[in-house]
């Protein structure tokens, strides 16, 4: 079992770099094509939610891949404000709603989330995909 | 990201959105975007053909301008997305609400 971390500034242009290590890994993994776009967007999603929970842009968040014979799992953790899960309401689309989008993507894409947020004190987002035993060629 | 390809037509104003649309880039696509809207042209065609990546954020801001439109009379409409922003359109329900169409003629 392989355990990887990245602390990362909490700043937009870092983003990307998530995606590009996520992927990576999980290609390493056998990871499908498609289940890689998704991990990519679950843990963008999960970083953009760092960094819009953080309290100022001077610091920093952490990123830790542990690899498994058969799943990924990663984890974001913030040092934010911190937020109540079960109270982020459903994104409506026509209305003003338009948060909650990234919570309800993650449950979509990833196998199992486990959020632990205490207010004032942080966010931890843990995300478990599973490898399909498909093997693409 | 970046864009470049606008094309105006009579009716429609046409942009070719490229790389990806995060919270990094998203403020450069909400000014394209705005950009477009003030032509005043009824539809405003996003060509996703070269888009890579787009996220909620993205998501966010195309509904936003989607409903500041609507308002107008104007329409957005998405044309070519990848199949991985395709499946987020449609987990989102974001697809009923935005016109999505397949043009294999660039």
């Amino acid at each position: 079992m392989d355990s990887i971390k990245l602390t990362l500034p909490t700043k937009p242009e870092y983003v990307s770099l998530a995606r590009l290590t996520i992927a990576s890994v999980a290609n390493n993994m056998g990871f499908s094509i498609g289940d890689v776009e998704d991990l990519k967007v679950a843990v963008s999603e999960a970083c953009t939610n760092a960094l819009n929970h953080s309290k100022n842009s001077d610091t920093t968040y952490d990123l830790t891949y542990v690899v498994e014979n058969n799943k990924l799992v990663f984890t974001v953790t913030d040092r934010g404000v911190g937020f109540e899960p079960e109270t982020v309401a459903k994104p409506d689309l026509n209305g003003q709603q338009l948060g909650g989008f990234g919570l309800f993507i993650i449950k979509s894409l990833m196998d199992r989330v486990e959020i632990v947020s205490e207010r004032g004190s942080g966010t931890s987002i843990t995300m478990i995909k599973n490898l399909s035993m498909t093997h693409e060629i | 990201m970046s864009s470049n390809n606008i094309i105006e037509m009579e009716k429609t104003s046409m942009v070719s959105i490229k790389g990806e649309i995060d919270i990094y880039s998203i403020e450069k696509f909400r000014e394209i975007i705005e950009e477009r809207i003030k032509t005043q042209a009824p539809e405003i065609i996003l060509d996703c053909s070269e888009l890579s990546y787009m996220d909620s954020t993205g998501m966010g801001v195309l509904i936003e301008l989607r409903n500041k439109t609507k308002e107008m009379g104007q329409k957005i409409i998405m044309m070519n997305p990848r199949p991985n922003i395709k499946k987020l359109l449609s987990l989102t329900g974001v697809d009923k609400i935005i016109e999505i169409v397949d043009n294999p003629v660039n």
